[in-house]
């Protein structure tokens, strides 16, 4: 897989900003990667070095649609530390 | 005036405006209230983050800065060139402040009253006027041709080179005229042609009209008159001695020559002060300088058309349908009545301005004395309503004629040096002509007691 298939989006939320003060960034990674693809991925796509990478597999909630219940897809949630030198302009200011 | 913000006040705006935008959007990822001003800047956007800090810089600094340099906008002020993206942080705001008035030199104003002499001639044409009031008309006893001095009904015609001067369609019937045999009264001509003819009896009459003749179609030119005489009448005017009587005057024909002429000689004063009074006021307005704003000239035009347009609606005409049948739209008609507003504006804005300065105010027994001569003019049934429903205004109006009585004083007084003294400064005739029946005082007219000075003061301001 190549780093952009791995990492999918970055994830801005309440929680995740909090996360910023520690140089920790959140994304949504491919379901089948590896911690190791994500610090690769991530390396490669910002040019920054990745400390640590902690991953959870989110399930997919259960949704409603009429009489049919189903549920949305799981996904992988990865958090990434960085070293104390680097940091991603995309998250900047947040 | 320009309104300058640090950036410490800019930047608190800036928070104020995110947090706000945050409190009322759901932003994915973030409760409402809780987004940093760079996520809420990329959902609104920049221009709306900017537009809101804006709207709270302008409504905060603008109060702030009004008060300092303690300014009293007369109407809506407009913000424009609004700049909190880059330094200077400002806006400036067009506020509209109460106009200023400098009078010029108006004592220097100098009037000459003349007022027209009543000659012998004017006072018996006047008379004689009068005694046309009081004509009879009779149906002669036999049937006979028009004489000088009768009431005449003709259908007439007036043709020019052959052609009619009223166009009328052929159908249409010739419109009856009434017309009194008297050559001073019709155009030369056509009295002596009328003269001699019986009803039922057509004449062609030709006639040169004179070159400054008022009817400017006919002016200087042979005119032919088509004449059908349909009816006459006898005028019967009354004996000069019966005049008093019919004027309803108490007293003999003699003394009723000299109420008349009395009367001719007061009114013709009162024209030629009506006459001096607006030259002094075009001279004051002339020689003083006023600056109005143009927010107030346009509040005075919409005044003044909103007042016709309640005309229009006393009548049952729908004001839009008058401009509709005038190609005119309501904007448009303001516009045009921009220039007599801007006069109107002037004018009051340099009498007051005037009062002002003079001090001139009218005082409690003035309008106590106005009081009597207005509820005077009223029969004496109507003084209790009067004084119960209308008080407060009648009062207002008195307020008002007791200032312009003040005024007009002063204005003679100073332009003619004191050599002219106006009708107004005598005592008004209702206080001396107090019948036997009490009319109401001012005291009792007054809505309340300090009702003397509120309208007095509301007076002078109007």
């Amino acid at each position: 897989m190549i780093p952009q298939q791995i990492v999918i989006r970055p994830i801005v939320s309440e929680k995740n900003t909090g996360l910023l003060e520690m140089n920790k960034y959140c994304f949504e990674v491919d379901r089948h990667a590896t911690k190791a693809q994500i610090k690769y991925a991530i390396e490669k796509i910002f040019s920054v070095t990745v400390t640590a990478v902690h991953t959870i597999n989110v399930r997919g909630k259960l949704r409603r649609r009429g009489r049919a219940f189903g549920y949305t897809a799981d996904w992988k949630k990865a958090i990434v530390t960085l070293d104390a030198g680097s940091r991603i302009e995309l998250f900047e200011g947040v | 005036m320009t309104v300058e913000l640090d950036r410490a006040e800019r930047e608190r705006s800036l928070e104020r405006a995110t947090r706000r935008l945050s409190q009322r959007y759901d932003i994915p990822g973030f409760r409402r209230g809780r987004a940093p001003r760079v996520i809420v800047e990329r959902f609104v956007g920049r221009a709306g983050l900017m537009a809101e800090a804006a709207e709270e810089m302008v409504q905060l600094h603008f109060r702030a800065a009004l008060k300092q340099e303690a300014i009293e906008p007369v109407a809506q002020p407009s913000i424009h060139e609004v700049q909190i993206e880059s330094e200077p942080y400002h806006f400036v705001v067009d506020i509209p402040v109460p106009p200023t008035v400098e009078l010029g030199d108006y004592r220097s104003i100098r009037l000459t009253v003349t007022p027209d002499v009543i000659d012998d001639e004017t006072f018996e044409r006047h008379l004689a006027s009068i005694r046309e009031r009081h004509v009879v008309l009779r149906q002669p006893e036999a049937e006979r041709a028009a004489q000088p001095g009768d009431q005449v009904q003709v259908e007439l015609e007036t043709f020019v080179d052959g052609k009619a001067v009223d166009q009328r369609d052929g159908d249409t019937p010739v419109p009856g005229t009434t017309l009194v045999l008297e050559p001073e009264r019709l155009a030369p001509g056509l009295c002596d042609g009328i003269v001699g003819l019986t009803p039922g009896q057509a004449a062609l009459i030709n006639a040169q009209m004179p070159p400054d003749y008022h009817d400017a179609s006919v002016a200087g030119r042979a005119v032919t008159f088509a004449v059908k005489l349909l009816e006459v009448k006898e005028r019967i005017l009354p004996e000069w001695d019966e005049l008093p009587a019919l004027e309803k005057f108490d007293g003999d024909p003699a003394g009723y020559r000299d109420s008349v002429r009395t009367d001719l000689e007061r009114r013709a004063r009162q024209r030629a002060e009506r006459t001096a009074i607006d030259a002094f006021v075009e001279q004051l307005v002339a020689c003083s300088t006023v600056d109005v704003p143009d927010v107030l000239v346009r509040r005075e035009a919409e005044r003044a058309v909103a007042r016709d347009e309640q005309q229009y609606a006393r009548y049952g005409v729908k004001p839009e349908h008058v401009y509709e049948m005038q190609g005119r739209t309501r904007e448009s008609v303001i516009d045009a009545a921009l220039p007599d507003a801007e006069r109107t504006l002037t004018t009051n804005l340099v009498m007051q301005q005037l009062i002002d300065a003079e001090g001139l105010y009218a005082d409690a027994a003035a309008i106590e004395r106005e009081l009597g001569v207005l509820m005077q003019s009223q029969p004496p049934e109507q003084w209790q309503m009067l004084s119960a429903n209308l008080g407060e205004q009648v009062y207002r109006i008195a307020a008002s004629q007791a200032l312009d009585r003040r005024l007009s004083q002063w204005v003679f007084a100073s332009a003619t040096e004191g050599a002219y003294v106006p009708l107004s400064a005598e005592t008004p005739t209702g206080a001396e002509a107090a019948p036997e029946a009490e009319a109401p005082t001012g005291a009792e007219a007054a809505p309340e007691a300090d009702g003397a000075q509120n309208a007095t003061s509301a007076s002078r301001t109007e």
